[in-house]
């Protein structure tokens, strides 16, 4: 079985929108989420979807999901936690005390303000997670990486060919990343303070690849890439 | 839903842009699986209109030869994985006499309206025809088998004489499968094909003789001929039909030709020819397609041969990668639609 678990659970401070959450505002026609979810429903090799919403916005995520065709797909919304981490562990969780986890079940998670995600994309992803065990979605970076501790002074800057800028879905054999994450936990990590899932995943010594994203599969934060992505699905003259 | 479109912008410039699918209410949707580039598709590309056509018709997407998989069906006729081919017409709901793709209004794929080189197409029921079982590449030529069955019905309802011979001007792709349709539906007849190209006239193994066009022997006659050459080659290729057709015989015409071609109208009156004007197809020409390559292995094993290569799109590069490579094949280019 594979499962589309659809990260959702932020409440979308960087958009100034307190009074909903950006995954729910519009996009041309429809919902953030609704345009990201419709990539799943389509794609034949999804067999279930597990939302993560943030808990006071459950009830509103289900009511959404109502409105909308979700081609036959079976949807399943739950609370997600603090943090992506939190929220994927909620996803496995949700699995294992439901159907229980089969050796090659996938997780493929995704983020719900990444609306332009391609079936490519989603096809390469599981691909890869069958074969490597995991897969990362990500892009070359157009601007170089510059490191600084302290935001002031400049430490480091990292050859430009070796950087790569992150994307979702990230996608996981379900058990390994149960495994995973249970090791983690055992040795003492606390997952509210751990934000990066895949650090996580290779810690505990197993390989994760890469498969390559598209820079239009941009993730809408705030105002002005509402504005973009608005932009983009507007007829215009060349 | 959000849909990703490629379209031919300028000449040899194809991008991809963000459209919500207008999902009209009923709608089938599907995702390409195959798509094969047409010469139509190749002169657009190259910019080889006239400028005022092009500066119409761009930015679209091309394509109009396309198999694909359903992936919704709100009306449950096609289940979801079925696969199909896609028909490019749109007919106007016009006069029902006047067979759907010539009446003046319908719409065409990848010309004035965007082709198949799209992500998702959401199309009526009745404009995707099931393949069944045994499903593989060759059936993305459907829509070209179809304009061949559609010409082959045409000239069916003009045929004066005696159908025990037909020859076929052109050797390229639309000859090849004009010529391998004639040898499906007429076993017995006599297949003669004319070209210019030694490697491309070697691929037409079913056909009873092939011929260059400056050594057709003395003493040749056929009754019927089909006109597969279009552009500047027609006229010299029409020129040599009338002069070897049969009296009262059949001119089916199918190539295009972006200029006027001159006609020897005293041949056509002094023989009592038959000129039969072909383009495109409607879905009833394409079910007759299917159900040949379906039923008819010698189609199907044919049809094979057309491919000359199949290229993997993952990305727009790899599309411009198939348009550049199609320039180079002498037959048909075929995308394997990955993207």
């Amino acid at each position: 079985m594979i499962y589309a678990g659809i990260l959702a659970a932020g409440l979308g401070v960087r958009m100034h929108r307190l009074d909903m959450p950006k995954q729910f505002l519009p996009l041309g026609n429809k919902p953030i989420i609704i345009h990201t979810l419709e990539q799943f429903f389509i794609n034949p090799l999804i067999g279930r979807i597990i939302i993560v919403a943030p808990d006071s916005w459950k009830i509103y995520t289900e009511d959404l999901l109502a409105r909308y065709d979700s081609m036959g797909k079976e949807c399943f919304v739950i609370i997600g936690g603090r943090n992506k981490v939190e929220s994927i562990d909620a996803i496995v969780r949700y699995i294992d005390e439901t159907w229980g986890i089969a050796d090659d079940d996938v997780l493929i998670a995704h983020d719900a303000i990444r609306p332009f995600i391609t079936q490519r994309i989603i096809n390469d992803n599981i691909d890869s997670a069958r074969c490597y065990g995991a897969a990362n979605t990500a892009i070359m970076t157009n601007d170089a990486i510059l490191v600084s501790k302290d935001g002031f002074l400049l430490d480091e800057v990292p050859p430009h060919e070796i950087m790569y800028a992150e994307q979702t879905p990230q996608t996981y054999m379900l058990a390994m990343l149960k495994n995973a994450i249970d090791k983690a936990v055992a040795g003492g990590v606390k997952l509210n303070e751990e934000n990066e899932l895949p650090r996580l995943y290779i810690k505990a010594g197993n390989r994760m690849c890469l498969v390559r994203g598209e820079y239009s599969n941009m993730k809408i934060i705030n105002p002005y890439d509402l504005e973009v992505a608005n932009a983009l699905l507007k007829e215009r003259k060349v | 839903m959000i849909n990703r479109i490629y379209r031919l912008m300028d000449t040899k410039r194809i991008e991809m842009v963000l459209r919500e699918i207008p999902f009209t209410k009923g709608d089938v949707l599907v995702r390409p699986d195959y798509l094969a580039i047409c010469a139509a598709d190749r002169r657009y590309y190259l910019g080889r209109r006239r400028k005022e056509v092009l500066n119409r018709k761009l930015p679209m997407a091309l394509i109009h030869e396309a198999t694909g998989t359903v992936l919704h069906d709100p009306g449950g006729r096609l289940k979801a994985g079925e696969k199909v081919v896609l028909i490019p017409l749109e007919p106007e709901n016009g006069n029902q006499g006047i067979k759907g793709n010539y009446r003046q209004g319908s719409k065409f794929a990848s010309s004035g309206t965007d082709g198949f080189m799209r992500d998702f197409i959401a199309l009526p029921h009745d404009r995707l025809i099931p393949v069944g079982g045994d499903y593989s590449v060759i059936y993305v030529f459907s829509e070209l088998l179809s304009v061949a069955i559609g010409a082959i019905q045409a000239f069916e309802t003009s045929c004066r004489i005696d159908k025990n011979s037909f020859g076929v001007w052109g050797d390229g792709s639309m000859g090849f499968v004009m010529s391998l349709a004639l040898r499906c539906l007429y076993p017995d007849a006599k297949i003669y094909v004319f070209g210019k190209t030694a490697r491309k006239l070697h691929k037409f193994s079913f056909a009873t003789k092939t011929f260059y066009i400056d050594q057709v022997p003395p003493g040749l006659i056929f009754s019927h001929c089909f006109e597969c050459v279009g552009n500047s080659g027609s006229e010299a290729a029409i020129s040599q039909m009338m002069e070897l057709i049969s009296p009262q015989g059949c001119i089916s015409l199918l190539g295009v030709s972006e200029d006027s071609i001159a006609i020897n109208t005293r041949t056509v009156l002094d023989k009592g020819l038959y000129l039969i004007g072909n383009s495109r197809s409607d879905a009833e020409d394409f079910k007759k397609a299917v159900a040949l390559i379906r039923e008819n292995e010698i189609c199907r094993r044919y049809l094979q041969i057309l491919i000359s290569e199949v290229i993997e799109i993952k990305t727009e590069n790899d599309i411009l990668h198939a348009f550049e490579q199609d320039i180079l094949n002498d037959f048909k280019t075929v995308m394997k639609w990955s993207i």
